[in-house]
């Protein structure tokens, strides 16, 4: 009973934080956009016309996109819509921006989450092989490869790799997102530079567990080297690796401006770029308001995950 | 853990630590790096003798020689000259970029781990918002709202990385303010802004400082993705980032115009990675 | 962005890391350098030159934007305009080779003595894609949406700056229709024409009764033009499919009827490197925004590089006559003056673009060239000039006058490869003349943005404008229209009323001598007399394609028509 009780309230606690993160990062994105120097919708003409454009044209656009009213009634008004999913129509486009957002988003889900498995198997292995060799200078080598993989800049990577796999050796399309192959080198790009923090929290981790008394047990047990590190090590310390997931997968969103960039992909990435270029008030609003949702959300979980995964934290959860 | 009362590294005789520098290669090597690319941005004329500005019309698209390190540029000017002339932008940047994440950063985290309850509570939740938006889009929108200069650019990425500062800080106060010796001296009847400053602040900041190495790095390429995005320096201003940005276009028919500028870029960011490693180790000992 | 920086936060104990990979990451880029330096020869398609149209096939096409909505007349980048042109027709047809207006849609037309009506009689054989027919009472829906925009469909004033004062369209019967305005405009014959952003193309009734949200469907935006919509995939590409039974292509085209190809796909790839690199390995057939340094090499390779100049404006310098320093003649002659025009040439331009002459571009009917002239590199007198204007030279080369520095500030557009470098090449030039030119080049919408402290802020503001009509002089200069070099009573030296009179007589008459008389008063005296403006050079539009590709058709704006491209293979 007692028990339940704490589990409710730690689960208020986290859903509750959740909603704040998000409330505030459409507060904070509203604040920012109208401290912006320009009139959104002038930029809707061509910049060689805009002076000769009277005068009254210009407010009677602003006006059809509310844009003329007071800033606070603008707030809640926008705020109220966004309660049942309405973020406006972009500015832009005329487009819905949820409809806008939900085309873009399923070409961003598949690049990100596959970037993302691959960045972890990529971890695991030089965990692994840093864990497990005995020989000094395999250890040293694979060690090194994080700092690598994060030094250099994703573009670069992408178009070089563009230029050899996809120009040189024609391997693989070069642009869009039609088919399993035109993923495969975007989902490098990005999975290189975000594998790279992971694998060095995995490498500590691992040597972390080794020298905890669990393992020396199993090894008395008689258990073979590798079968400790797949049955006990991983179980452990695969723990915070699911929270650095979680900050990953911001970082997997912004590395997406990049990366859809560099390919053409259709993505939240690229419309964040447009978005943002033209000051798509709107747009922007959606779009950050969804990335928090999904960062707060995927918090949410690992939170709600940890203590099931870990029986040792599960007493100390309602401290959490 | 042992208590630490102020920075070993200080403690320590100097000619002890030069010897053990000798026997890690790769570290001599990374503080080398960093140095020479300190000296381009101190007194880059001493490493070249080219001008970033003035470019030869007749040598445009150069290929690397004896003559032209990096080769030059559509404008016919030298890249290695404009190389080491951007360290200075773009060292200025990061730096600027590090000092605000690392200043602001520090001292909200501090200010939470040590005030603790509500301010903690409070400040927290602000930064789980700020960790919320990822650094790139957040330096984006803070980069139209500011305008197109380095330093804008430079305050954009510091800003996006507060967050992650207050965290750090945070989280080690907390273990800091644990330890026997914060108590001891509590005991001893020091008050608390004498244990917050004499106690709390040298102990937690190595991981901040380890932290701030890493910082420099990340702010070199997300200055160069802001680039690469069209947010760049005003030109005829060289920095790295735009740099290696700019020579892209011409990746298919003149590689090196981003290649070596990228690798220059690559190798510093290992360099400061290797250091911050290096002295993360030292203080966890 | 990827960082280490969360890897501290959970940090705990420590190895030792080496980072060797330092090397290796030095070397696999050094390889793939390599790698790109010898990339291979493209695919090389069949036979060049002419012979007989083949039907048949898709096209594959590639640009650097997209359509960010399928409503052709909204737009601000040439993938909606060129896409627009292909799903819609105008009135009249602008001849490129000789800026003459010819039929089109209307089959003649004439125009009252004031310029202020304008009667056009209508092709009686053209229907749009879903059958209705064309007519004036099309063209009346049009313009008035077109003109003054609907707030409840959340349609915009698309063409409220190029039909400027217009009142009305009167259709005294079905197929004649009169646009009247309030006072004199005559380009409005060019601008019947017109195929750049936001352009008239006619669209069904039915589709001007669709909200701006509606008009995403493409299949319900509805034209007459050789292509109808197939499927819009904002980002990644739009694709047309050939219009059954269209015969109404300008007459000045070589053809008529139904387009050749079945389809064109634009394809959007943001960047030069991969478009170039997916023409070489064959991916697409065709591609717009060719990077000036992939131009040789992809012609060494066999493909065809096509271009046409931008009809309008050269890109310019505008200056800013009230702000100083550049309220000062001295200096903006100075400025014409100090800049090596060879250089550019050489460093940053190919042979498909040029440098500017005069404020327009060559194919604009009342062009004069200054080259000889007002507009050429003379760094002597450009000091000269500054001497003699109390601009006396400062200790750290800038020049310095009554205690002020001589700093212009430039706005500029990011948007084209080549304005980056060509400015940067001038102002190394200025340097040694003693201007400090300062250059902030941002993309389109942080221009326009800045574009609203202009005035106050900015000493110049570089920019084209893509209209082929000598009375963009007036559209772009006159006080009492765009007035980009921000005339008025603080612009010392200037007479406003004379230079309002001058570009005004523009829009006045539609006699070819006259306007080509006017057009010349109205360059000499921006140019020369108040030098207002200093052209820098003639943007172009570079295409790239196969050459087994043919027919790709650029209009008098420089957009691409495909009603009469084919490929050989027919595939």
């Amino acid at each position: 009973m007692e028990e339940q009780r704490e589990v409710t309230r730690y689960l208020a606690l986290k859903v509750g934080r959740a909603l704040f993160v998000v409330w505030a990062a459409f507060t904070l994105t509203f604040v920012l956009l109208f401290v912006l120097p320009a009139n959104p919708a002038d930029l809707l003409f061509d910049p060689a016309e805009i002076n000769s454009i009277p005068p009254e044209v210009r407010e009677q656009v602003a006006e059809s996109y509310g844009f003329d009213k007071p800033v606070f009634l603008q707030y809640f008004n926008r705020l109220g819509h966004a309660l049942t999913g309405d973020f406006g129509n972009s500015v832009q486009s005329g487009r819905a921006v949820t409809e806008t957002i939900l085309d873009a988003l399923p070409s961003t889900l598949v690049l990100a989450s596959g970037a993302l498995v691959l960045a972890l198997l990529i971890a695991f292995v030089i965990a692994l092989v840093t864990t497990s060799t005995r020989r000094p200078w395999v250890r040293n080598l694979v060690e090194a490869l994080p700092s690598g993989a994060v030094s250099v800049p994703v573009f670069l990577s992408g178009i070089l790799m563009l230029q050899i796999f996809s120009f040189r050796l024609g391997w693989f399309p070069a642009f869009g997102d039609s088919g399993a192959r035109s993923v495969v080198l975007p989902l490098i790009t990005l999975a290189v530079p975000v594998s790279g923090p992971i694998a060095q929290l995995l490498v500590r981790s691992f040597a972390t567990e080794f020298r905890s008394g669990y393992v020396t047990t199993s090894y008395a047990k008689g258990a073979t080297r590798n079968g400790i590190i797949i049955r006990d090590v991983f179980r452990n310390a695969s723990l915070p690796a699911l929270t650095i997931a979680g900050i990953t997968f911001g970082n997997l969103i912004a590395g997406s401006v990049i990366t859809e960039t560099v390919f053409a992909r259709k993505g939240i990435g690229r419309l964040t770029q447009a978005a943002i270029n033209t000051l798509d008030v709107p747009l922007v609003q959606g779009i950050v308001v969804l990335v928090a949702a999904s960062f707060a959300l995927i918090n949410l979980i690992v939170d709600l995950i940890y203590p099931l995964l870990d029986p040792r934290l599960r007493a100390t959860l309602a401290v959490a | 853990m042992t208590v630490q009362l102020a920075a070993p590294a200080l403690g320590r005789p100097l000619v002890k630590r030069l010897g053990e520098l000798t026997r890690q290669p790769i570290l001599v090597a990374s503080w080398i790096v960093v140095l020479v690319v300190i000296g381009w941005a101190v007194a880059p004329g001493l490493f070249t003798s080219y001008s970033p500005f003035d470019g030869d019309t007749s040598a445009s698209f150069a290929p690397p020689s004896a003559e032209h390190w990096f080769g030059t540029d559509r404008l016919g000017r030298d890249l290695f000259a404009r190389s080491v002339y951007g360290a200075h932008t773009t060292l200025t940047a990061t730096l600027l970029a590090v000092l605000i994440a690392f200043g602001i950063g520090t001292v909200v985290g501090l200010v939470a781990g040590f005030v603790g309850g509500i301010v903690d509570t409070a400040v927290m939740r602000v930064v789980d918002v700020f960790l919320a938006i990822p650094s790139l889009l957040l330096a984006m929108v803070v980069v139209s709202v500011l305008g197109y200069s380095t330093q804008n650019i430079a305050l954009a990425v510091g800003i996006s990385s507060i967050a992650s500062f207050a965290r750090v800080m945070r989280a080690q106060v907390l273990a800091v303010v644990t330890q026997d010796y914060v108590k001891a001296a509590y005991g001893l009847g020091v008050g608390r802004l004498g244990v917050m400053l004499r106690h709390v602040v040298p102990n937690s900041l190595s991981s901040v400082i380890a932290l701030a190495a890493l910082e420099v790095g990340t702010a070199v390429l997300a200055v160069a993705s802001l680039g690469f995005l069209g947010y760049g320096a005003p030109p005829p201003q060289p920095e790295w980032g735009l740099l290696v940005a700019e020579g892209r276009d011409y990746v298919a028919v003149h590689p090196w115009a981003s290649i070596l500028p990228g690798v220059a870029l690559a190798i510093v960011v290992i360099a400061t990675h290797r250091i911050s490693t290096s002295y993360r180790k030292e203080h966890r000992r | 962005m990827s960082d280490l920086r969360s890897s501290i936060e959970r940090a705990a104990p420590r190895r030792k890391a080496w980072p060797w990979a330092a090397g290796a990451v030095a070397v696999l880029l050094l390889a793939g350098g390599g790698f790109a330096i010898t990339r291979g020869g493209g695919s090389v398609g069949a036979a060049a030159g002419g012979g007989a149209p083949v039907r048949g096939g898709t096209l594959q096409f590639a640009l650097i934007d997209y359509q960010r909505s399928p409503d052709p007349q909204w737009g601000t980048n040439y993938a909606e305009s060129l896409i627009g042109n292909n799903i819609t027709d105008k009135l009249t047809w602008q001849d490129p080779k000789t800026g003459e207006i010819t039929p089109w849609l209307a089959q003649s037309w004439e125009y009252n003595k004031e310029l202020t009506d304008f009667t056009f009689h209508l092709r009686k054989d053209v229907t749009f894609s879903d059958g209705s027919p064309f007519n004036a009472e099309v063209v009346k829906a049009n313009f008035d949406q077109y003109v003054r925009g609907d707030q409840k469909l959340g349609i915009n004033p698309n063409g409220a700056a190029l039909l400027s004062g217009y009142i009305e369209t009167r259709t005294p019967d079905a197929y004649t229709a009169v646009v009247r305005f309030k006072k004199p405009l005559a380009s409005f014959l060019q601008a019947s024409s017109f195929t750049a952003n936001a352009q008239p193309g006619f669209l069904s009734l039915s589709t001007l009764r669709l909200s701006a949200k509606e008009r995403n469907d493409p299949r319900k935006v509805i034209g007459t033009g050789p292509f109808v919509y197939d499927s819009w995939e904002p980002q990644v590409k739009t694709v047309l499919v050939q219009r059954k039974g269209y015969t109404w292509s300008p007459p000045a085209l070589k053809h008529q009827g139904a387009a050749y190809l079945d389809k064109v796909v634009f394809n959007t790839i943001p960047e030069a490197s991969v478009r170039t690199g997916s023409l070489a390995s064959g991916a697409i057939d065709a591609t717009l925004d060719v990077g000036t340094t992939d131009e040789k090499s992809l012609a060494d390779q066999g493909f065809t590089i096509i271009h046409r100049a931008v009809s309008g404006t050269a890109i310019l310098f505008n200056f800013n006559s009230q702000l100083f320093p550049t309220n000062d003649i001295a200096v903006r002659k100075a400025i014409q003056l100090g800049w090596d025009r060879e250089a550019i040439k050489k460093t940053v331009l190919t042979d498909s673009y040029s440098i500017a002459t005069s404020i327009l571009e060559p194919s604009v009917s009342g062009y004069a060239d200054y080259s000889g002239s007002v507009l050429k590199y003379d760094p002597e007198k450009a000091k000269q000039l500054l001497q003699e204007a109390g601009w006396s030279e400062g200790p750290d080369g800038i020049r310095v006058k009554d205690g002020k520095k001589l700093v212009v500030k430039l706005l500029g557009i990011s948007n084209l490869v080549v304005n980056k470098p060509a400015y940067e090449s001038i102002q190394q030039d200025l340097k040694k003349i003693g201007i400090d030119l300062q250059l902030t080049v941002v993309p389109i919408p942080d221009y326009t943005a800045n574009l609203a402290k202009a005035k106050t802020d900015w000493n110049v503001t570089a920019s084209n404008r893509s209209r082929n009509d000598p009375a963009v002089l007036n559209l772009q200069y006159s006080p009492l229209l765009g007035n980009v070099t921000y005339l008025a009573k603080e612009s010392t030296g200037v007479d406003v009323d004379e230079v309002t009179q001058t570009v005004g007589k523009l829009d006045q008459t539609l006699d070819p001598a006259a306007r080509k008389e006017y057009a010349k008063a109205a360059q000499d005296l921006l140019i020369d007399k108040y030098a207002l403006v200093n052209p820098v050079y003639n943007p172009s539009q570079v295409i790239a394609h196969a050459n087994y590709v043919h027919g790709i058709v650029f209009d008098a704006q420089s957009r691409n028509h495909f009603v009469d491209a084919w490929k050989s293979n027919g595939k």
